[in-house]
């Protein structure tokens, strides 16, 4: 049992905004107590006291984290921290190694952490190393967007068959995959580029099954409704990183219009084009659209100046970026479901594109009214690694100091984007909605996010300073499941966290010829593809509806 | 009494890198008895793997497996710049326990890809890597390259599972619609089988990948078309870049004749670059052919708990990487180690012998489930029950697809991953009091 | 006056050293009893060098000559001893013996001259500096740490014997003599800088390289050089005369005069065709 007592807590999901309240924690839940007076007493006088962070995008675990990972041992040479009694060893700047992204997010006060692409092949390699993610509860999206089985499914003429048959490949890859959430990245594209042709666009029939990439989200977005998933299709659009995408992204809403959506890394997907065909800042457009429709949320994908490693499963993306940038590159092409790439990149101030895709993030981040609907993210570490979430925050919180930051960028950043015009600085309780209780909500995760009595007792306490960089850089204590996580900024204990799935309404089974087909084309065997329980040893399985 | 027979299907074989998930097992009266689909080698490795188990010795001598555990920990404690070798043939979940135990130990840690494949991972540091998995290649692949390698003889049901044979989605004929080009300094079986084998003198895989990365870009060479690179006139090689630049989604498999022979690390960097620069024009992928069945995961497991796939140091408490100076064959040959912990790999046959040699001057603690070489003259001996027979647990396949290798009948001995925690936590305990 | 602080190795260990902290500005100034208790890295422990070495300290007379003064001299065989001399920056070490990895590496100022031979990646990441080498060296000499794009940014390195494989692979700036041979693919992935090999190269001098100068003294006995070289002309480059001058003031005498004749190859056509490797004509 735990008492913290005068710290000011930010809860908002309960309606508290910075009021001196005790957290009451018995086991590993919240209660409203009183707790005996014998209770342990953590003194939360001067701190800021909030749930544990949700992390709702983050590239942690799997093929291509541990690709990137390989890629580049110069980013560990520098970068390790020693074994100690309690913690493994660790290094890698930007990608870290598996025990200190728990250890390193655990540091900024998160609890909950979802990697956010992985391919069905591939799933027990992600959950592997999400085994050896200490600390945090973890999950992850299973890649569908161009899933052999899905675009079979959809291309069935009957609608009826059609909508029986997607609802249960998408079941059974969620189930065989352990995954969270249907996470849809560039849908179609990625199978168009392994067919050596250009990019798609809503309406463009992709082979084999010539069906379009609109058919693929709409389709997926209502078989997660008719799932009832507690977090809806995951989508990374058609197009990123390609100037002028924004009137896509657009068309893209439009066609979702009215059915629940996670925009991830929007920032990527919000791009005017110049005169001259150069990166200009969408922001003002796609977060007018945004504001109108309820139904939709996003996670920002901020960018954060320096070196890091881009690594999606839209591989045709990843090599154009090759084909500019040069370098190393990267590539691995998964049969009959995705491809995946890995691009190092370092983002420069000084560089007129990188400082406007720096201010886009801010801007969507400062232009959606709603911060239940944004969240922040650098889509760790394609944008930037997570380390970096303290300076985004102030940022957020403070304009004098985005300013500064905006004078250093190139001077023709002026002309593209639109940040100087932006005042809004986020609140603290802001910061709470898009770090915690926001993604909690968008997630379905009920016992998450928030302080209330019944919530897991995953709390974070920060020391008040008025510089909040300094203030969300290293907790004062982390608790987790009520245990003692962190204490005055270092890690005192570490164990695994619960590995979140679903409880679906349905079970998850192929049509007689989507399984045929599977059997026919597969190289695993129909047997060996689903991901055994010993590979999440602590479940919660979170109730679909 | 009637025997009890038990068929189990979708076994995984876990003898090379294909990891072939289709094996048959009959198993009667916890033997296996009858091994089906798998090739003679998987076959051989199966029906034997039951057989001709080690005692527990210390120094020679037969002992409980208490006293064993207590001498290892005696040994790697008192080391002062102890080795932790091997992964190649168990599962990740031991392979964790390895990384672990050096950790704890500071020691060094390696696994055969030092000398086999890991020169294709250090080219990829340095360059990167297009590639593909093998259902990629089974249903798209329309000409498939091996270089260096004799998959008939080494991974046989390589060509007609996944890359010659197999009929793929897109290639329903199998093997009349693909190209297959092999590439080696002598005749194989694979080279036989194929529609065009490029002879080519020893040493020169440099220089071939060099030469091919001018034909595909069209980059001015100082050559004529009748002069020789590795023996075979320009002219044919513009031929093979020709079929290459043609192709709808190429694959290369490459094997030891690629990443061992001269310039090693730096013939695979030319090659990813090669096969990188060929997706300017069409699809291309480069595969290792990847030889103990798990090496591949043990390059992952290390990657993602240390940052690398070989040859990570742990003298000063944090990773650190360096091929040659911290892997095994360095390391024994300036006879720098003082003991080792070696685990499902048989560094008695696969070591040259001269640097092999220096293990037998040092303690060595063996874990392992047959008699060989290495059983003959490692100080403590520790059998145990084998991955994807008597143990489970994950094995990655040379694509890096993981797949869980199964328990099909019961041994006397606990797994590798249950021996190395016992010898963890005593490790753990001897270090704290 | 001046301390000239003099190490000479007690017992030659079994186990590999790590003696990044035995360089001149660590030394500089201390006592004896303070440069015992320098750590040194002996197998996975940290140990006393004092253990190791015995340590002698004398004056030495301000001397008038032109020869620099060395600042600190080891004595020993050092074959197990690596990263001596890392990242020194200044003053000056001599070291009468052979030394292991990583010898100078880093190192941003200063001079090292080893008397014996050396092992891997000497001079690695090297930005300023020199390096002298009355002896044999290992590979991966002013060489890329693994992953890195570029490895040697700046100085001097001389080996007065021969040199491994990948000799200068991956550097970006600075100079390398080598007098006798060297392996397989000096200038290996070269961004720029200047390698001159005075005795035979091995093969694929110049493979991947990007910029920069490959000089080949010796016209004999040469591998043939890779197809993506092309040859240019022959004609004697004004730099030519610059380098042997800048070499024979740090004591290597060129055979070869000013007015050597070089054929021109330029390449790695591969990597844009900007290198050049330059062969005695």
């Amino acid at each position: 049992m735990l008492r913290i007592i005068n710290g000011k807590v930010y809860d908002p999901v309960n309606r508290i905004h910075g009021e001196i309240r005790d957290i009451c924690i018995r086991d590993q839940k919240i209660v409203e107590g009183p707790l005996p007076p014998e209770t342990e007493i953590i003194d939360a006088k001067g701190c800021v006291v909030m749930p544990g962070g949700v992390e709702i995008h983050s590239h942690v675990a799997g093929a291509k984290v541990n690709n990137g990972r390989m890629l580049c041992p110069e980013d560990s040479a520098d970068h390790f921290r020693a074994h100690t009694e309690i913690l493994r060893s660790g290094c890698n700047g930007v990608v870290p190694t598996t025990f200190l992204t728990g250890y390193e997010y655990a540091r900024l006060g998160y609890t909950t952490l979802f990697e956010a692409a992985v391919p069905p092949l591939k799933a027990r390699h992600a959950h592997e190393e999400l085994r050896d993610t200490p600390i945090l509860d973890t999950g992850c999206y299973t890649v569908m967007g161009n899933n052999y089985l899905v675009m079979k499914a959809l291309n069935e003429p009957d609608e009826i068959s059609r909508r029986e048959k997607l609802m249960g490949v998408v079941a059974w890859l969620l189930e065989s995959t352990r995954g969270y959430a249907v996470k849809i990245v560039n849908p179609g594209g990625v199978e168009n580029w392994k067919w050596n042709r250009g990019l798609v666009d809503l309406d463009t029939p992709v082979p084999p099954f010539d069906v379009t990439p609109r058919m693929i989200m709409t389709g997926l977005a209502r078989t997660a409704y008719e799932l009832k998933l507690p977090h809806p299709i995951h989508l990374h659009t058609n197009h990123l990183g390609e100037p002028g995408n924004m009137a896509y992204t657009l068309e893209t809403m439009k066609a979702l219009s009215g059915s629940r959506a996670h925009f991830t890394h929007l920032q990527f997907h919000s791009y005017d084009k110049s005169k001259r065909g150069g990166f200009a800042s969408g922001a003002v457009a796609i977060a007018e659209y945004f504001n109108n429709h309820p139904e939709f949320t996003c996670d920002a994908g901020l960018i954060v100046f320096g070196p890091t490693m881009t690594m999606t499963a839209d591989a045709p993306m990843e090599f154009s970026l090759h084909q500019m940038k040069g370098g190393k590159w990267s590539n691995l092409d998964i049969e009959m479901e995705t491809g995946s790439g890995v691009v190092p990149i370092k983002y420069q101030p000084d560089s007129l594109v990188n400082a406007v895709q720096w201010c886009l993030g801010l801007e969507l981040m400062l232009l959606i009214n709603d911060p239940w609907r944004v969240f922040l993210s650098t889509d760790h570490p394609n944008a930037g690694p997570f380390t970096s979430y303290p300076l985004l925050i102030k940022l957020l919180m403070d304009r004098d100091f985005r300013m500064s930051w905006y004078e250093m960028l190139h001077p023709k950043v002026k002309e593209y984007t639109c940040l100087h015009d932006l005042t809004r600085e986020y609140s603290l309780e802001e910061i709470a909605i898009v770090t915690r209780s926001g993604p909690a909500r968008a997630l379905g995760l009920k016992n998450r996010g928030h302080l209330g009595a019944g919530a897991y007792a995953d709390v974070a306490i920060y020391p008040f300073f008025d510089d909040k960089q300094k203030m969300f850089s290293s907790a004062s204590y982390l608790i987790k499941d009520g245990r003692v996580v962190v204490r005055d900024g270092a890690i005192k204990e570490s164990f695994s966290g619960r590995a979140l799935g679903l409880e679906l309404p349905v079970k998850g089974e192929l049509a007689g010829d989507l399984k045929e087909y599977f059997e026919q084309y597969s190289t695993v065997a129909f047997s060996n593809y689903r991901v055994e329980e010993e590979y999440t040893p602590r479940p919660e399985l979170i109730r679909c509806g | 009494m009637d025997q009890e027979l038990k068929v189990h299907s979708d076994v995984i074989c876990t003898f090379c890198g294909c990891l072939c998930d289709d094996i048959e097992v009959e198993v009667v009266d916890n033997r296996i008895s009858k091994v089906k689909k798998a090739c003679m080698i998987g076959r051989n490795k199966l029906m034997h793997a039951q057989s001709n188990n080690p005692d527990i010795t210390i120094a020679g001598k037969p002992t409980s497996l208490d006293a064993a555990i207590n001498e290892a920990v005696n040994i790697l404690t008192n080391a002062r710049f102890p080795l932790v070798y091997g992964l190649s043939s168990t599962t990740t979940e031991a392979q964790r326990e390895m990384v672990e135990i050096a950790e704890i130990l500071n020691a060094t840690i390696d696994n055969p890809s030092s000398y086999c494949h890991g020169p294709g991972l250090m080219a990829r540091q340095q360059v990167g890597l297009s590639s593909c998995t093998l259902g990629e290649v089974k249903n798209r692949a329309d000409l498939v390259i091996f270089w260096g390698c004799n998959p008939l003889e080494s991974h046989v049901r390589h060509l007609t599972r996944y890359s010659v044979s197999a009929k793929g989605m897109f290639h329903p004929e199998g093997r009349k619609s693909r190209k297959i080009v092999s590439i080696d300094i002598r005749p194989t079986p694979t080279t036989k089988s194929s529609d065009w084998f490029i002879q080519v003198t020893p040493g020169n895989t440099f220089e071939i990948a060099t030469l091919l990365r001018a034909l595909v870009a069209n980059n001015p060479i100082g050559k004529g078309d009748d002069a020789l690179i590795a023996g075979v006139a320009v002219s044919k090689w513009r031929e093979l870049a020709e079929m290459i630049r043609g192709c709808k989604y190429g694959v290369i498999f490459f094997g030891l004749g690629v990443t061992q022979c001269r310039g090693r690390d730096i013939n695979v960097e030319q090659l990813a670059v090669l096969v990188s620069e060929i997706n300017n024009h069409t699809r291309f992928y480069a595969m290792a052919m990847r030889g103990h069945g798990n090496v591949a995961g043990g390059n992952q497991v290390m990657t993602w708990q240390t940052g690398f796939p070989l040859a990570v140091n742990f003298s000063r408490g944090y990773p650190r990487y360096n091929p040659g100076e911290f892997s095994v064959i360095g390391l024994l040959a300036r006879k720098e180690v003082d003991a080792a912990l070696i685990v499902a790999t048989d560094p008695g046959a696969h070591l040259p012998a001269d640097t092999g040699d220096h293990l037998k001057n040092i303690p060595v603690i063996y874990l392992e489930p047959h008699n060989n070489p290495t059983t003959e003259w490692a100080t403590v001996v520790i059998p145990v029950a084998q991955a994807g027979v008597a143990a489970s647990g994950t094995y990655y396949r040379m694509d890096n697809v993981p797949l869980r290798v199964k328990k099909i009948v019961d041994s006397d001995h606990l797994s590798d991953e249950e021996v190395l925690k016992r010898i963890k936590e005593r490790i753990t305990h001897a270090q704290n009091y | 006056m001046k301390s000239q602080i003099q190490l000479t190795l007690k017992k030659i260990p079994d186990i590999p050293v790590e003696a990044e902290n035995i360089k001149p500005e660590n030394m500089a100034g201390k006592t004896i009893s303070e440069i015992k208790a320098i750590p040194i890295l002996v197998g996975k422990c940290w140990e006393p060098a004092g253990d190791w070495f015995d340590i002698g300290i004398k004056e030495s007379p301000e001397s008038d000559s032109e020869k620099p003064v060395i600042d600190l001299f080891i004595k020993g065989d050092l074959t197990r001893f690596k990263r001596i001399g890392e990242g020194m920056s200044q003053g000056s070490m001599r070291i009468d013996g052979t030394v292991g990895f990583h010898a100078g590496a880093k190192m941003c100022g200063g001079e090292l001259i080893i008397n014996g031979n050396t092992g891997d990646y000497l001079g690695a990441h090297m930005k300023a500096g020199l390096i002298v080498v009355n002896g044999n060296a290992g590979h991966y000499i002013a060489a890329a740490y693994r992953g890195h794009a570029k490895g040697m940014a700046g100085g001097t390195i001389i080996i007065k014997g021969n040199a491994g494989q990948m000799l200068g692979a991956r550097m970006r700036r600075g100079l390398i003599y080598v007098t006798g041979d060297c392996g397989d693919a000096p200038g290996f992935n070269m961004k720029a800088g200047t390698i001159i090999i005075g005795g035979t190269p091995g093969a694929r001098a110049g493979a991947r390289m990007v910029r920069g100068t490959i000089m080949l003294l010796n016209k004999d006995n040469l591998p043939e050089l890779l197809p993506t070289f092309t040859y240019n002309c022959t004609y004697t480059p004004s730099f030519w005369g610059i380098a042997r001058g800048v070499l024979s003031k740090m004591g290597v005498q060129s055979e070869a005069g000013t007015d050597l004749l070089f054929k021109r190859y330029s390449g790695d056509t591969n990597e844009g065709g900007r290198g050049e490797i330059l062969i005695s004509a």
